[in-house]
């Protein structure tokens, strides 16, 4: 059984409207996606901003009410207030945020920020407490002085240390990082990388990784989901997204990852080109009147593309839920 | 694991106290320290501070040191006495009771008042904005649908009909009906504040830290926008005044027998008073000018500081 | 932008309906019986008795609500005791003062607030702004009856330039004397109602020019060269106006409660006089009847101004 499985997920924002406020449509965030994660693993959701992946992260952590769907975790539909309750859900699945300074409350101390989802989920004793958040604090690298200090006081790669400290103060078995380096120099970015990695291997934690950097992300995840306009586009293994991409947004997008490789220069912007000249052309072909993705069609084992249906007949295997 | 625990555990016992100290003097100054550092920086502010909480002092103190129902009683021999003479520093009203000594007892009555109210109806309205914003959703719908119909009733009005049909009232309970209506304003600010506050990111990571809402709103968001709710506060501590002396003076506020500044300023309702014995209303009315100017230009100096390109102590 | 408007006027029915509840249970709450005053005062508790029963005063509060609402709706708002007369024939009397009252105030100040606003905004910063903003500050903060006592203590009494009662003077014959008699009266009450009552317009006016001149338009204009004048006038002006106008209609709430201290302050014979009146001489059909006209006031007050908000800024229509 995989540790999180999600089923037709869709979150609608309502707009309301008319003489009453009925409402009478809908902004589709997510729009039926379905993907499971395997424990231990480190699941990338790839997308442009609005493609919806955030608040499918939002929806995994319950910061979001989901429209329909369910999103099984170890088997139990956590989309439900009372079944996350009932499993202090929040102390096994935690989030890291983007913005490392507006997700520390910037009136509380670092003590109390780390020992938050201690002090809700695990009832320690004052000194058991605090020597549990300077074990936090030595883990991702920050002095005991910090302790007292503000968020503030910190710089942007320390503040995301802090925040994923207090991420896995809990010991949790998922952590839904939403962009968690987009906001940091390149440099830094390396560094907190490493340490979301170190801890992985000490914790054994399973990462839902948000990003829309490409590089990261094969840096980063074992599995990786394509998402655009609310739907996903492709789904599959680092290898088979990599290098056997399918769909024309997977192509358009990896095609997009700047080349440091300045012989072959005009190669590459000749390739760009018309990778960009397919995509025009047959956009119409991958995307159904609405411009949205079709359903996921099973290529192999592991790789999901949304075919066109002409396309899907090709492969002639079982259709994956919408 | 056992090991790095008493590790840090000899740390804490030894050296907890040298960073408590070192963190506290680099912790992030309160709100109330802000504006303080503020008031050190302008000294107008400062004489202003001083002015009205000596003077509130004053008028506690020298009150308690003045019998008011012999105060208040009839003594036709000073009739209308001008001010300095029998010992009257402020002159005699018509009833030859001593203006001065009635000032006093009436800003003690019309500031306590206006305390009051000031305390009542913030906390209630900044409870309401909190949670009105921080909810959102139908919470929100519904607490802005009593808000905006709060606000079509005409609130003198309701208040003086509500004074007629209470036949027996006091200071206190005046206070609690004016509290009915003055708390929506504060609520509207709050709301919109924590509206904004409540999108940000440390709210969305206390819940999945399993944070009750409560605490959230209290505990996290309340501190954040404490700042505004300080200056919120001074400013309409200012306003409430003109509230209980407003209505005293149409004569329905505070009981004939206490006295208060609006119905001191209500001796000038006759056009004799009003240019012939001026001192029994006019020191009255200056007073509660210079109070709500003095408490008001606190409340401006309390928002520069909140606004931190505005501060002066900064420069 | 007709769905915005009648979508407004829906979510004003239920207020006026509550309103019209609670006014009716506070006049129920009120001592006293209507009779008492209107009938032969040798008339025994027996026969009170018996008009209480006849006109329904033992009726369930709902039942009562109800025929109170039907009278309301014929128009028949009772009898004053302290007058004896219809309810309406009084309050129209009033009401005509009050609204010219108002009016004037109004329109003063437009007049005195929009060059403060748009001149505070232009130079802002400099000295104009500085003094603009204290004034402001300084008429916010006093609390308006104090205002009004001095007011009518140097300009009327001591001074003697304005009439310190009434609103006509009764010597004044023929119609211009008449005419120019009330609007002598209705000068001091109004210029200091305008100038006391800018606060809000200066700022929000003020804020608008100051956002105006950092934008993109603005600097547009002024790169193409258009004289700095013109783009106040045609550019910056224009766009704030009507929000500004919008305001007129939230303002009637806070003319309405300014009537009460003024009209009491100068004597002058409206609404607000009357209600004060009414309540020294527990005159409760009066008093009902004005609290439930003032909040419909300020019901279509807001109306008004949520419509002509609705008109002017897009962003609040509904579609």
């Amino acid at each position: 059984m995989s540790l999180i499985e999600i089923n037709n997920l869709k979150v609608h924002y309502p707009i309301r409207s008319g003489f009453f406020n009925r409402v009478t449509d809908s902004v589709k965030a997510v729009d039926g996606i379905s993907f499971n994660i395997e424990k231990g693993q480190t699941y990338g959701l790839v997308g442009e901003s609005g493609s919806g992946k955030s608040t499918t992260g939002k929806s995994v952590v319950g910061l979001e009410k989901v429209t329909s769907g369910s999103i099984l975790y170890n088997g139990v539909d956590i989309t439900s207030e009372k079944n996350r309750k009932k499993l202090n859900y929040n102390r096994d699945v935690q989030m890291i945020f983007q913005d490392s300074l507006s997700s520390l409350n910037p009136r509380k101390r670092i003590e109390d920020i780390i020992a938050e989802p201690l002090r809700n989920f695990e009832h320690l004793s004052k000194n058991e407490e605090k020597m549990r958040v300077l074990r936090l604090l030595d883990i991702v690298g920050l002095s005991v002085d910090a302790l007292y200090q503000y968020p503030h006081q910190f710089s942007g790669g320390q503040r995301q240390r802090i925040g994923i400290a207090r991420a896995v103060a809990t010991n949790p078995k998922l952590i839904v990082a939403d962009e968690p380096v987009s906001a940091l120099d390149l440099s830094v970015q390396a560094q907190v990388l490493n340490f979301m990695k170190k801890i992985q291997r000490e914790f054994g934690i399973t990462y839902l990784f948000i990003s829309h950097d490409l590089g990261v992300v094969r840096h980063m995840c074992n599995n990786i989901a394509i998402m655009n306009k609310g739907r996903l586009v492709e789904v599959g293994s680092r290898d088979d997204i990599y290098n056997h991409p399918l769909h024309i947004y997977t192509k358009r997008l990896l095609a997009a990852i700047p080349q440091i490789d300045v012989d072959h220069r005009e190669e590459h912007r000749e390739k760009r080109l018309q990778i960009e000249k397919i995509y025009q052309e047959q956009s119409s072909k991958y995307y159904d009147q609405n411009g949205l993705a079709y359903p996921l069609v099973k290529v192999s084992s592991m790789h999901s593309v949304a075919l066109p249906p002409q396309e899907a007949k090709k492969y002639s295997e079982k259709e994956v839920e919408v | 694991m056992k090991q790095t625990g008493e590790n840090y555990e000899e740390i804490s016992t030894e050296d907890l106290k040298r960073l408590s100290k070192q963190a506290e003097k680099e912790a992030a100054p309160s709100a109330g320290r802000i504006i303080w550092n503020e008031f050190k920086a302008d000294r107008p502010a400062l004489i202003a501070l001083v002015i009205v909480v000596a003077f509130i002092l004053f008028v506690v103190i020298a009150s308690l040191f003045i019998n008011t129902s012999k105060m208040m009683e009839t003594n036709i021999l000073d009739y209308f006495d001008a001010p300095f003479k029998d010992g009257f520093l402020l002159g005699a009203d018509a009833g030859g009771r001593s203006i001065a000594q009635q000032l006093i007892v009436g800003s003690r009555n019309s500031i306590g008042i206006a305390l009051g109210l000031t305390v009542i109806s913030s906390t209630f309205g900044i409870a309401w904005g909190l949670i009105s914003g921080y909810f959102g959703g139908f919470v929100d719908w519904g607490m802005q649908r009593v808000y905006d119909f709060m606000m079509m009733l005409p609130m003198t009005m309701m208040i003086i009909v509500i004074v007629t049909i209470i036949n027996n009232y006091n200071a206190v309970t005046l206070t609690l009906i004016f509290s009915c209506f003055y708390w929506l304003g504060t609520s509207r600010l709050i709301r919109s504040r924590t509206l904004a506050e409540s999108k940000k990111d440390y709210v969305a990571a206390s819940i999945t830290s399993g944070t009750n809402p409560w605490k959230i709103i209290f505990r996290e968001v309340m501190p954040n926008i404490s700042s505004l709710i300080i200056v919120d506060t001074t400013l309409s501590f200012a306003e409430n005044i003109g509230v209980e002396t407003g209505l005293s003076y149409l004569g329905f506020g505070l009981p004939a027998q206490t006295p208060s500044l609006g119905t001191l300023i209500a001796n000038a309702n006759d056009p004799n008073n009003i240019t012939e014995y001026w001192w029994t209303w006019f020191p009255a009315a200056l007073e509660i000018i210079i109070l709500c100017l003095a408490i008001s230009y606190i409340g401006q100096v309390a928002r520069r500081a909140a606004d931190s390109s505005q501060r002066k102590s900064n420069k | 932008m007709w769905k915005t408007i009648l979508r407004r006027i829906l979510i004003m029915i239920p207020e006026i309906i509550i309103l019209s509840i609670i006014v009716f249970l506070l006049a129920k709450a009120m001592p006293g019986d209507p009779f008492t005053g209107s009938i032969n005062p040798r008339a025994g508790v027996a026969q009170i008795h018996h008009l209480m029963e006849v006109n329904g005063l033992y009726d369930p509060w709902y039942q009562q609500y109800w025929n109170w609402v039907v009278h309301l709706f014929h128009g028949n708002l009772g009898e004053s005791y302290q007058y004896n007369e219809p309810v309406t024939r009084i309050i129209g009397q009033r009401a005509v003062n009050t609204l010219w009252l108002s009016l004037f105030t109004v329109v003063l100040t437009y007049l005195i607030a929009l060059p403060m606003g748009i001149y505070a905004g232009r130079h802002e910063g400099k000295l104009p702004d500085t003094v603009i903003r204290f004034y402001t500050y300084v008429t916010y903060c006093i609390p308006f009856f104090v205002i009004l006592v001095l007011g009518i203590w140097i300009f009327g009494y001591v001074l003697g330039w304005f009439p310190t009662t009434g609103s006509v003077s009764p010597t004044a014959n023929g119609t211009f004397a008449t005419i120019g008699s009330r609007f002598y009266h209705m000068l001091l009450p109004g210029i200091l109602g305008a100038l006391f009552g800018t606060v809000n317009i200066v700022q929000y006016l003020r804020s608008e020019v100051v956002d105006a001149k950092s934008s993109d338009y603005v600097r547009t204009a002024r790169a193409k060269g258009v004289p700095i004048n013109d783009i106040y006038r045609h550019h910056i002006f224009r766009n704030s106006l009507l929000p500004i106008a919008a305001f007129a209609g939230y303002s009637i709430t806070g003319l309405l409660n300014g009537a009460i201290f003024t009209e009491s302050v100068f004597s002058y014979p409206g609404m607000g006089l009357l209600f004060v009146n009414s309540i020294s001489y527990r005159d409760y059909t009066v008093i009902t009847a004005l609290v439930l006209l003032f909040g419909i006031l300020n019901i279509f007050g807001t109306l008004l101004s949520d419509i002509i908000l609705s008109i002017v800024d897009p962003r609040i229509r509904i579609e």
